[in-house]
């Protein structure tokens, strides 16, 4: 196995950033922007929609792992366990819930996001460097491990150490171990927060790609309990929905 | 993309970490049963204080499984069948662990109640359901208060001036407090209901509970059940050292036990940073034991 797998080069911009951020951010006493809340999709779309159109922009073997995802969940001998036994999401995917999620900016030194759907938790450690691949292969998980810094209005989210047992879209787009997103998260209006994720998996995709996603503020509602096959609520009201 | 001998390798790695994991818990859970602490030391810290219950460095890690009883004359929790009494992994001495069989002749017990305690008893002694429903081995949410009777992985608390979350590690199970002094008008029933709380003495945090859904949903571990009438108050104390909480716990429901009954438990602080555990993940029923089945989508919900 090839541990070192990011080009160096790469971890060097990372580290760059880092400080950057530090020495600009909230280090030196900028405040954080509020972010906190409720938020909920308007529309929700199966297959990921990458900014500037287009396909997925796979390698032969991105490609070869997206038409085994497609036809094992047609055929059923690829069980969807986010929707059937409701394990997390996972990256991407997640941000497409059709149902509502929250976003705490506590305890200090850490945003904690908490959805609904699957009661799914992403704990965002603030100001800390995302830790080497080798270090995250060793617990991978299925929303892996995130750090965070803030931007101006927008939290910036690096995630890393995921697990292969998920879909970035609910179609079967494939991702491996070796994935690295970031999200810029913001408050594109008032009564909008914006989540524009990058995606870089150099095995499966010839260039990092771009989605984004937007979600009504919705301070009006609670979080409600979530259990695997029970009813649960209402989402009609979220355009693209299809409840089987 | 991982081959076949790098998989094998992070497989063996994760054993490791997780065998780790799994080592320092029962230790922790051992130290725990030795040193088991005595109630807070009474202190009266400034009024306005909150008590610190949040961190992103440490947990709480639950004493155990089972309610411990409340203090010299108050009615204390359902107890195991004395027909059928029960021994637990931690209990000192040798002796073969047995499963948990509530005690449904109980006299504080409504003769409904009593009796679907001890259909669940017989179909457990039967061999019908060799490991009884347990909500959070099975990944139901373990309602109120049942859910403070997870021992295995740590809990956490994030306070903010409104709301307390309180997530369990434990396929991350939430239940959050509104600080507030009014339940809604309409509470619709659910696995953790409508908490409502506020700190009291700087130290303590009062948790009022209505709105609790009674399918699979018990106060303990033995499986005793409740109506829609159920009321839970939760006094979780943060002891003066900062590193223990004990909450008191009274639940009231006059379609179920004939008075309240109050209920203890306790946690240590420990140093643990919430993971990702998802329960659902190589949980089936592998040796045939009748296991509750989990909770699953028959068609996806969208």
């Amino acid at each position: 196995m090839e541990y070192h797998r990011l080009p160096a080069g790469n971890g060097s911009a990372l580290m760059a950033l880092f400080v950057v951020s530090i020495l600009s951010g909230s280090a030196y006493g900028q405040a954080a922007p509020d972010l906190s809340g409720i938020y909920w999709a308007t529309r929700y779309n199966a297959k990921v929609q990458i900014v500037g159109g287009g396909d997925l922009p796979l390698t032969p073997a991105g490609k070869a792992a997206y038409d085994k995802n497609m036809a094992g969940l047609k055929d059923g001998s690829i069980s969807d366990d986010a929707r059937r036994f409701c394990v997390p999401d996972g990256p991407v995917r997640v941000l497409a819930t059709p149902y509502p999620f929250e976003i705490v900016q506590a305890p200090p030194g850490q945003v904690t996001i908490l959805y609904e759907l699957n009661h799914q938790i992403r704990v965002v450690r603030m100001d800390k460097p995302l830790p080497k691949y080798e270090e995250l292969v060793a617990y991978p998980s299925y929303n892996g491990y995130s750090v965070g810094r803030y931007e101006g209005d927008t939290l910036v989210v690096q995630t890393g150490g995921f697990n292969e047992k998920t879909f970035l879209d609910a179609t079967g787009a494939p991702h491996t171990d070796e994935l690295v997103t970031t999200e810029r998260i913001r408050k594109s209006s008032p009564n909008e927060l914006e989540i524009v994720i990058t995606v870089h998996d150099p095995m499966y995709y010839t260039r990092d790609w771009q989605a984004r996603f937007t979600y009504a503020v919705r301070n009006d509602l609670r979080i409600e309990d979530y259990n695997c096959g029970e009813e649960h609520r209402d989402i009609s009201g979220v355009q693209g929905v299809r409840r089987p | 993309m991982s081959t076949l001998s790098s998989s094998n390798k992070r497989i063996t790695s994760n054993r490791l970490v997780l065998a780790a994991g799994a080592a320092a818990f029962c230790g922790a859970i051992a130290a725990w049963s030795i040193n088991a602490p005595a109630s807070a030391q009474a202190q009266t810290p400034a009024k306005d204080k909150v008590p610190d219950l949040a961190s992103t460095s440490f947990a709480w890690l639950a004493a155990g499984a089972d309610w411990r009883d409340p203090p010299a004359g108050m009615r204390g929790p359902i107890k195991p069948d004395p027909d059928h009494p029960y021994r637990g992994n931690l209990d000192p001495g040798r002796g073969q662990v047995t499963i948990r069989l509530g005690n449904y002749k109980d006299p504080v017990l409504k003769p409904w109640a009593a009796a679907q305690m001890k259909a669940s008893n017989d179909e457990a002694i039967a061999g019908i359901r060799q490991v009884p429903f347990a909500a959070q081995a099975r990944c139901y949410p373990g309602g109120v208060p049942g859910q403070l009777l997870y021992p295995a992985e740590p809990m956490y608390y994030i306070q903010t001036p409104k709301i307390v979350y309180m997530i369990w590690q434990r396929d991350q199970m939430v239940r959050r407090v509104f600080l507030t002094d009014r339940h809604s008008e309409h509470v619709k029933p659910s696995w953790f209901g409508e908490s409502i709380g506020h700190y009291e003495n700087g130290d303590t945090l009062v948790i009022d509970t209505v709105g609790l859904q009674t399918k699979n949903n018990y106060i303990d571990n033995f499986r005793t059940p409740f109506t829609e009438k159920l009321h839970v108050v939760e006094r979780l104390k943060l002891a003066a050292d900062g590193k223990q909480i004990e909450a008191l716990v009274k639940v009231e429901d006059p379609d179920t036990f004939n008075e309240p009954l109050y209920m203890v438990q306790r946690w240590r602080k420990v140093d643990n940073p919430l993971l990702e555990t998802v329960c659902a993940e190589n949980n089936q029923d592998h040796f045939n034991q009748g296991l509750f089945p989990l909770p699953e989508a028959k068609k996806p919900d969208f």
